[in-house]
């Protein structure tokens, strides 16, 4: 867009004493302070580019004006920041005619993409919420491609997760492509804050490293891919990077991916299973923004993840391990029957819930012997965490790290077909089925996942009426009431795209948006299923409400914040003599 | 021999397959080189035999999936290629290797190495590491192998500018002040005594280095003298981003690169920075950098640190203090007298005058005895003189018994030592004025309790009992060896009297300082030594140099710090005071 001049005529000569100044406002709105200083006049714009405290209240000296608030001081004459982690000040041409200052006025601000690019930047390194989301909403204002500002984010991720984190740092990647997805569903501030809170996972101090080289030649593929099997096995993570490097540097990118699945799957990774959904992350993270900016991370993370130190399995652990080799997952994908097929799905589930991981994984391996799609299994265990969301008490621990990793990570094999394949998205499956068993203590009653759900009225006539209950109940935390409400709004047939993009903008409104937003991101796109036609996918699953409902009290019960309460009230309990399954009863 | 092999006459005949069974390693020698032999896999691979980490035999390695792990710390190499698993600087020589008939050929000579800039990943690697092991290695190989000096200067001091920039606030200048010191002592060695100098100077440049977003220039047209006015009120509202970009303005707008240095040494010389006079020395050696290194290469350091140190906070000063910068404000119309009319080298002045007030423990005396000498014509440089030689003198005379302030002492040296950078880089004002913080440092050590003694006697007694230097200079370096600080001062004198180059002890004394490790806190002294031990040739005193800094070295090696209060506390119980120790 052009810019368009104009000169708008301000105060009257000699209205101001020497170091005085006095805001103007503009024809489009913004306001300019006109400022006489040591003969002169000057017009810069009033909002400081800090944090915008109108700068008629600052004061001058030297010709540097200084703001009241943070004391961020610039040149007058030039508008130049003295500061880090501030803009310049955008200044103003002015004449003196008819005895008046006059101040040359753009309409239109240009946008300072590279400035803003790098005020950003110097968000991430300050890990400065503020400086995040001023430098974010200027980028959007200034309608920069969300490539460039994700770009950007990314390879300071990968210097500052390399620089001071192991293999957690999985869980900030997940933030991250999160952020941005669920982002994209959302406009003006609500993008905003999905996308501040997705630059505050990647923020940090970021050091320089050594520089990774390629492995001198010979190059062979399967030598390396032998290597790396080998140091994840080996728990030696701090070997993997430079296999991975050499690989992309000899063309073979596409192959590193599968190659950090095919360990993450590994029996001897029971127990590990947020490894899946980092590792389903960091896939995503390359398809989507390519290899460029995100190698760092991919090969720093990807080597710590499938390399990283466990301890010597105990009992369970053991028993899972032992059982899933013996039931060499391999040879049951490849040799399983492609026809249409009964899935048992109430079986299946009564199984995983039964309390026995070896009953658990036969009847995993039953189903899929059987040819029942991957996806279909998927579907079930996803279902079947939400449903246990959607009903678990939270009179005592609720359990919702366990609940929405068994979410996330079941949801996280759909990216693993993808990225890695079905046999991987297969041994996979079982990681999750363990990771419901040692979600075993949460003490869910059992319910058929085929059955349909009891009905409950809705908690209002119209849509709009029912939708303001929910979003109500989640602001005030009536954690007891939100779950029914969310159901009988379902039921009666009302949009649940609509309340989720509701209750999406209000969880990220509240801090512990940066925690739910993996689950948020899992419940959208598994809705979006459910909503589908796929019936492999959920669709018109009799559970499928049970997403939005988990979801709705997960994000209440976590702001609570009552753990004292909690603690006091089942040591009362305690104390009596009772065991914990009696508050549930 | 198949007539194949004869022909490649680089291939050598190294073992038989009969002498090297499967799974199992031998070394052979080839020329020069230890070289690892290996069946492994039912392959032969040959391999350095020196693990490049440290050294430890690789044969002594486990071999497994092609990859071969020292037993020492556990590098792992690719057998084939030798890439490094642990590290991306530190890959193992391999060489192609023949069977025919039995025997096992392996080709050493015209092998490609390493990369070329392999020794400078080794030296980021051992920078950002801060490993002494790692750093020293890659000094070594430097020194040994040929590899460009001063390109590796340049890495280190790129290195420290941008750890500088990201951990460190004004007392990063002491890191700087370590890689200049290591690097200008090295010089005055031969190369084989190099190597600890010039490790000292690389351990300083090194640590983490963060990222940072650069500072922008400031946008318009800001001419030198609105950036200069703006520096000093920077430097006295102690907020010293604002300084940074005044600088980064003003080296962006080019042709003033000349005039930072002289700005910096006005903004540190203010009165109010009395306390802070180390800060003449730090913005001495940013001049030392740039006259030696050149503007592109250190510019981003020196606005970056050149600001932190002008406008760090300077606290608020209190009585003795308070007075000291009431005094220097007073009579600062009678300094800009002085460096209207620059002193003469011609003049004598009277030296012992100015000796006495150094000494007299009184604040009014001790500037006054300043001013007397500029008021009697005398040029800053022979103030500096005589300050360089009184701390030398003190130096050889402090009682070691008691506390004998050597660092304080040390810091008198340096700091006067630093005027003579005033008077190159700054301008004479500002060399009059870093003589007055130089006296007032005396002033502050006047509980050394030191009497003042003629720098104009010469010793007398008799010389050494030795014939030749080389017996004399190591009965001197074992007395420092074996921390006899009573003796080694005598020794010294008796070295200086007889007709012994005095330069070969400074070296055998520098040699040996920095073998220990205390050599790291002594270097700054030690380079001053060197420094002014050249330039006063012709003042009396200067032997005082070498005997103070013998002793010092010397008794700084005690460890005995729980005696020395025992006894002082024994003392204090006999209501003695401190100074009847004396």
């Amino acid at each position: 867009m052009a810019e368009t001049y104009q000169w708008v005529k301000t105060i009257r000569c000699g209205s101001l004493q020497d170091g005085q100044a006095e805001a103007i406002a503009m024809p489009n709105g913004r306001t300019v302070a006109v400022f006489f200083w040591d003969g002169n006049y000057f017009a810069t714009d009033n909002q400081c580019p800090h944090m915008g405290f109108p700068l008629v209240r600052g004061s001058v000296k030297n010709g540097v004006l200084t703001c009241d608030w943070h004391g961020r001081a610039f040149d007058l004459e030039s508008g130049g920041c003295f500061h880090s982690q501030c803009d310049d000040l955008d200044v103003f041409p002015i004449k003196i005619e008819e005895e008046h200052v006059w101040v040359q006025y753009a309409s239109d601000r240009p946008a300072k993409t590279q400035a803003n690019l790098r005020l950003l930047w110097e968000g991430l390194l300050g890990d400065d919420r503020w400086t995040m989301s001023k430098a974010l909403a200027l980028l959007l204002e200034g309608n920069v491609d969300e490539q460039e500002v994700v770009d950007l984010i990314l390879s300071h991720m990968g210097r500052h997760i390399a620089s001071s984190h192991g293999p957690e740092g999985g869980e900030d990647v997940s933030r991250l492509v999160n952020g941005v997805h669920v982002g994209r569903r959302y406009t003006g501030e609500d993008r905003l804050i999905a996308l501040t809170t997705a630059a505050r996972s990647a923020a940090g101090e970021a050091h320089e490293r050594t520089e990774i080289i390629p492995m001198p030649p010979p190059y062979d593929w399967d030598q390396i891919a032998s290597w790396v099997r080998e140091f994840s096995r080996d728990r030696q993570g701090h070997r993997i990077e430079r296999c991975l490097f050499t690989a992309h540097n000899e063309g073979d990118s596409e192959k590193i991916i599968p190659l950090l699945y095919e360990c993450a799957v590994q029996p001897y990774f029971m127990g590990f299973s947020q490894n899946l959904i980092s590792l389903a992350y960091l896939a995503e993270l390359v398809s989507t923004f390519g290899w460029e900016n995100s190698s760092e991370l991919i090969f720093w993370l990807g080597a710590n993840i499938v390399g990283q130190g466990r301890s010597e399995p105990e009992r369970f652990r053991r028993d899972a391990v032992r059982h899933m080799i013996s039931l060499d997952v391999d040879s049951l994908v490849e040799s399983r029957s492609l026809s249409a097929v009964e899935f048992d799905e109430t079986e299946l589930v009564n199984s995983l819930l039964d309390v026995d991981i070896v009953k658990s994984f036969d009847a995993l391996a039953k189903e899929l012997r059987k040819g029942v799609p991957i996806n279909r299994v998927i579907t079930t265990l996803v279902l079947l965490s939400a449903d246990r969301m959607a009903r678990s008490p939270t009179s005592v621990d609720a359990g919702w790290e366990s609940l929405t990793l068994e979410l996330n990570v079941a949801s996280a094999m759909r990216r693993a077909i993808e990225h890695g394949g079905s046999s991987i998205a297969a041994r996979g499956l079982f990681h999750v089925a363990f990771q419901i068993f040692t979600d075993r203590w949460i003490n869910i009653q059992h319910r058929d996942l085929a059955e349909n759900l009891d009905s409950v009225s809705s908690p209002g006539k119209t849509e709009d009426s029912a939708l303001e209950a929910i979003l109500d109940s989640v602001n005030t935390l009536n954690v007891e009431e939100v779950g029914s409400q969310v159901l009988g709004y379902l039921q009666a047939g009302f949009s649940g795209t609509r309340l989720l993009h509701q209750l999406g903008s209000a969880i990220l409104r509240d801090d512990s948006g940066q925690n739910v937003l993996p689950t948020l991101r899992t419940v959208f796109e598994e809705w979006d299923n459910c909503s589908g036609t796929e019936e492999e996918l959920g669709s018109l699953h009799p559970a499928r409400f049970q997403l939005i409902v988990g979801l709705a009290r997960y994000a209440t019960d976590i702001r609570s914040n009552t753990e004292d309460t909690s603690a006091a009230h089942a040591a009362s309990r305690f104390a009596d003599g009772k065991t914990t399954i009696e508050i549930f009863e | 021999m198949s007539k194949a092999i004869e022909n490649k006459s680089d291939f050598v005949r190294v073992a038989s397959t009969d002498d090297l069974p499967p799974e199992k390693a031998m070394a052979v020698r080839v020329g020069n080189r230890s070289v690892a032999l290996f069946n492994h896999n039912g392959r032969f691979y040959a391999t350095d035999n020196q693990c490049p980490h440290m050294g430890y035999p690789l044969i002594r390695g486990r071999t497994r999936n092609g990859v071969l792990q020292c037993d020492w710390h556990g590098w792992s190499y690719a057998m084939d290629g030798g890439g490094c698993f642990t590290g991306g600087c530190d890959d193992l020589d391999t060489f192609p290797v023949r069977v025919e008939n039995g025997t096992v050929y392996v080709q050493v000579s015209g092998v490609a190495s390493k990369r070329t800039d392999s020794h400078y990943l080794l030296l980021k690697e051992a920078l950002l590491s801060r490993d002494n092991w790692i750093l020293s290695k890659a000094i070594a190989i430097m020194l040994a192998q040929g590899v460009s000096e001063e390109e590796t200067f340049d890495h280190l001091i790129e290195h420290l500018g941008k750890h500088i920039a990201s951990d460190h606030g004004a007392n990063g200048a002491f890191l700087l002040n370590q890689l200049l010191n290591g690097i200008a002592v090295s010089r005055t060695l031969k190369r084989e005594d190099r190597l600890i100098p010039l490790m000292i100077a690389a351990k300083a440049a090194s640590g983490r280095a963060g990222d940072r977003v650069s500072p922008q220039p400031l946008p318009g047209d800001v001419d030198w003298d609105r950036l200069s006015s703006w520096t000093r009120m920077f430097s006295r509202d102690r907020m010293w981003e604002g300084i940074e970009k005044c600088l980064i303005t003003a080296r962006n707008r080019g042709g003033n690169d000349s005039k930072i240095i002289p700005l910096m040494y006005d903004c540190v010389l203010e009165p109010s920075f009395l306390m802070f006079s180390q800060n003449i020395m730090h913005i001495g050696d940013m001049a030392e950098l740039v006259d030696t290194f050149g503007w592109e290469l250190c510019g981003p350091m020196v606005c970056n640190l050149g600001a932190k140190v002008a406008g760090r906070n300077r606290g608020t000063p209190q009585g003795d203090t308070r007075d000291s910068i009431d005094f220097l404000l007073d009579i600062q119309p009678t300094m800009e007298k002085f460096s209207q009319e620059p002193g003469s080298l011609a003049k004598r002045y009277d030296e012992s005058m100015l000796a006495e007030s150094l000494f007299s423990g009184d604040l009014e005396n001790t500037f006054n005895g300043v001013t007397r000498a500029f008021e009697q014509g005398a040029h800053v440089s022979q103030l500096v003189d005589t300050m360089v030689m009184l701390a030398g003198d003190r130096m050889a005379r402090t009682p070691a018994s008691f506390s004998p302030g050597w660092f304080n002492i040390s810091n008198e040296m340096q700091l006067s030592s630093s005027i003579r950078r005033v008077l190159k880089y700054g301008t004479y004002r500002n060399a009059i004025q870093a003589t007055y913080f130089a006296s007032w440092h005396f002033y502050q050590n006047r509980w050394l309790n030191l009497q003042p003694s003629d720098l104009l006697r010469m010793d007398e007694g008799s010389p050494s009992q030795h014939e030749n230097s080389t017996d004399a200079c190591k009965e001197i370096v074992e007395h420092i060896e074996s921390i006899r600080t009573a003796e080694v001062a005598g020794q010294v004198r008796a070295y200086l009297r007889s007709a012994f180059d005095p330069n070969d002890l400074l070296t055998e004394l520098t040699v040996a300082i920095l073998k220990h490790d205390t050599g790291t806190d002594l270097l700054g002294t030690l380079r001053t030594v060197i420094d002014e031990y050249e330039r006063c040739s012709e003042h009396p005193a200067r032997n005082k140099l070498l005997i103070g800094i013998a002793r010092f070295a010397t008794d700084v090696r005690q460890r005995n710090d729980n005696d020395r209060a025992t006894r002082t506390a024994r003392r204090f119980a006999r209501r003695e005071t401190a100074d009847d120790m004396f």
